[in-house]
């Protein structure tokens, strides 16, 4: 404890209330300030001749990355002095539940594992359209709030596009924790957002069977085995998972970025809509590769893949939306066709920009306030056919397409909330209009929506006589 | 000097000074400073050098750059375009903006910082920061903390790594980037007069001492008026010319 704090003790307005442990770069502790509030957290790094010397560089990164990045999966910063002689870094202490207390021998039921897999996709990929890669997720990492929303802490060990990356260890010294740790960022590639998604995918595996896919390695020549080393089938240890979900763990623990999952914004809609994952082969494996196969795949291997790769050329934020998720809102049985075909037009238009986009149609349906005329699984039926009529039109291929009818009182809220759980890039909405139809698209309507959505509205019309 | 404002390579070119020097004033710079070749390739030599010789009286910064030294010393190397745009501005400045640019140190310092044209090793021999072995150079010949040059018209952040070698970083336009006393670090600030990157906003690069943090901005200008006056006064057309392409 070289140059910890003692209760009482105050820095700049904040009180030290109680020292919460130390980390492997830091003392932490929960402090108070009459103006930032009571429940703050406090690290200030481990300085010292015999501290490690990666203790300040990482102290250094969290102090520049924290103060950048936004939303409800980060620590809210507070506040830092990283030159002072004592320097200091406060944030929101978040309150929720540790993700290692949900480690266990047998592994979690498989709703408590895509909800987990789900807010841990979804924080990772708020992550990366900030231009941030998290680089170090694991258990220890993970807090979950009350709602459910994963925060990612411990920003020591990540990579932001706008800022200089202070880690430049090559492959001498790969930065992060290994049982989890990509094989690309083992070779010292600390720029692509997939080495998330290869982390989430081990934590998945700890989180199904409590054990590490990979083990615990020691040296780093063991990390970089798992560029051939396939870690036993989730299904042979637990029976009672899914096909799909072994498709998609051992999509996100692919050794090959290119073969992991877009973005983590597909791993969240893949484990949200198990029907939509297509089975490959890694869905079938039942058994750990024999010793012949493992041979085979040694041998095979490319011993340095990260060799002549150059600097990933989409920064993480536009990596993040390489397969946007777009949502096209409106009422399949409007009458007005042109209306129907603007529609139509304006989707294929934005589809066609990104090639691996993906559409959610939805059918929008207000229930009807006197209860009367048909129960409303009827009327959802009819809006269903209704709206795979106009999506088929669209000649786009159903791995990219999902179809949704939205009855409710309110229906912009459902389709607001839609947008933030699913991390929806834009949506497309028909301009308000007189039509006698179920549901109309009016101005307030509207207005609520391009006020409140949590990304670009597309207000469609059709070309004026 | 909370905020510093760093102004490189303006090359003559009063439009592209003004629009930065205004761009900087909104920013909450209260210091500018001036990194060399005020002069060189542009239309506007002396009334360029009046308003930054108004800014030198009171208390401005200003190094030399090979430009100003060609200005009156033939030893430099240029090259022929360069060395006739030089031969252009010579009888366009009076006395006074003569010996004002012969009176410009290589180097100023500034507490912690280090204002330079080109490198901090042996200045005068205009080494350009283009590769991190340049900057590694230039950080070794200083105990400066942060270290502006101007120089290769182009926008790059050079800093000490946790492998202690030096690295090199493009930056975001407009995007506070603190730069930590726990290490060192050298940014040229690119060109205010003749941006080289395919982007013909002016450059410069804004330094907030209190915070720490370098900002580099990218300013648009009205380079259609230095284009015509480029033309009408006689000098080479392919310095227009690269204006209106940002090259």
């Amino acid at each position: 404890m070289s140059n910890a704090l003692l209760p009482g003790a105050q820095i700049d307005g904040f009180t030290i209330l109680q020292a919460l442990g130390t980390g492997s770069a830091a003392h932490l502790y929960r402090v108070s300030h009459p103006v930032h509030g009571e429940a703050l957290l406090m690290k200030t790094p481990r300085l010292g001749p015999d501290e490690p010397a990666f203790g300040v560089v990482s102290f250094e990164t969290e102090c520049t990355l924290l103060p950048a990045l936004r939303g409800p999966h980060v620590p809210r910063f507070v506040a830092s002095n990283p030159f002072s002689p004592l320097p200091y870094l406060v944030m929101e202490l978040v309150r929720g539940r540790d993700l290692k207390q949900h480690i266990r021998p047998g592994g979690l039921p498989l709703p408590e594992l895509t909800e987990l897999g789900f807010a841990i996709a979804t924080a990772a990929h708020s992550l990366h359209r900030q231009d941030a890669i998290h680089l170090d997720i694991k258990p220890d990492n993970l807090l979950l709030r009350e709602d459910g929303d994963a925060v990612l802490i411990d920003y020591g060990f990540a990579h932001h596009a706008r800022y200089p990356d202070l880690f430049q260890e090559e492959s001498r010294l790969a930065v992060g924790s290994t049982p989890y740790m990509a094989p690309e960022q083992a070779a010292g590639i600390r720029d692509d957002p997939r080495s998330d998604q290869f982390a989430l995918g081990v934590t998945l595996y700890q989180l199904a069977t409590g054990r590490l896919p990979f083990g615990i390695p020691a040296t780093l020549a063991e990390v970089r085995s798992r560029s051939w080393t396939r870690p036993t089938p989730l299904r042979a240890l637990r029976r009672d998972l899914p096909p799909w979900f072994q498709e998609i763990v051992f999509t996100c623990l692919e050794p090959e970025p290119e073969r992991r999952y877009a973005s983590c914004a597909l791993v969240a809609q893949a484990l949200s809509h198990p029907d939509s994952v297509l089975l490959t082969e890694r869905a079938t494996r039942m058994k750990r590769d024999g010793w012949f196969e493992r041979l085979w795949r040694t041998w095979r291997h490319d011993p340095e893949p990260a060799k002549g790769r150059r600097a990933m050329p989409l920064s993480p934020s536009e990596q993040a939306q390489v397969a946007p998720l777009f949502m096209v809102a409106f009422d399949p049985n409007e009458p007005d066709e042109t209306l129907q075909r603007a529609l139509r037009y304006a989707v294929v238009r934005i589809l066609q920009r990104d090639p691996e986009s993906r559409l959610a149609c939805v059918a929008l349906l207000e229930t009807p306030a006197d209860g009367s005329g048909a129960s409303a699984s009827e009327r959802q039926h009819a809006y269903r056919i209704a709206l795979h009529h106009w999506a088929r039109q669209l000649e786009i291929p159903e791995e990219r397409l999902s179809l949704h009818v939205f009855e409710s009182t309110d229906p912009a809220q459902r389709l607001l909330d839609y947008a933030r759980r699913n991390s929806v890039d834009a949506l497309i909405v028909p301009a308000p209009h007189d039509a006698p139809s179920a549901f109309r698209f009016n101005r307030s309507f509207l207005t609520r929506l391009v006020e409140q959505a949590p990304c670009s509205v597309h207000v469609v019309r059709p070309p004026q006589a | 000097m909370p905020k510093i404002a760093l102004l490189s390579d303006i090359h003559s070119n009063l439009e592209a000074l003004e629009a930065c020097l205004a761009h900087a004033t909104r920013q909450g710079a209260d210091t500018f400073a001036f990194l060399g070749d005020l002069v060189g390739y542009g239309p506007d030599p002396a009334a360029t050098l009046e308003r930054i010789m108004d800014f030198a009286s009171a208390g401005a910064p200003v190094v030399l750059g090979n430009h100003d030294r060609a200005v009156w010393d033939d030893a430099v190397r240029l090259n022929p375009v360069a060395r006739q745009a030089i031969l252009w501005t010579r009888p366009r400045l009076t006395a006074a903006q003569l010996a004002f640019l012969q009176s410009l140190p290589l180097t100023h310092h500034l507490e912690n910082l280090l204002l330079v044209h080109a490198s901090a090793e042996q200045p005068e021999a205009w080494t350009y920061l283009t590769r991190e072995t340049e900057a590694a150079a230039s950080l070794a010949a200083t105990e400066a903390t942060w270290t502006f040059a101007g120089h290769v018209h182009h926008q790059l952040l050079f800093y000490q790594a946790s492998d202690l070698r030096t690295h090199a970083f493009s930056p975001t336009p407009g995007v506070a980037i603190p730069l930590s006393e726990r290490r060192r670090w050298v940014a040229t600030v690119g060109s205010v007069g003749q941006p080289r990157d395919r982007n013909t906003a002016a450059a410069y690069a804004l330094f907030d001492a209190e915070a720490r943090a370098v900002t580099f901005h990218r300013v648009p200008y009205d380079w259609g008026r230095t284009i015509y006056k480029i033309y009408s006064q006689g000098l080479p057309p392919a310095l227009a010319h690269r204006l209106s392409e940002g090259r």
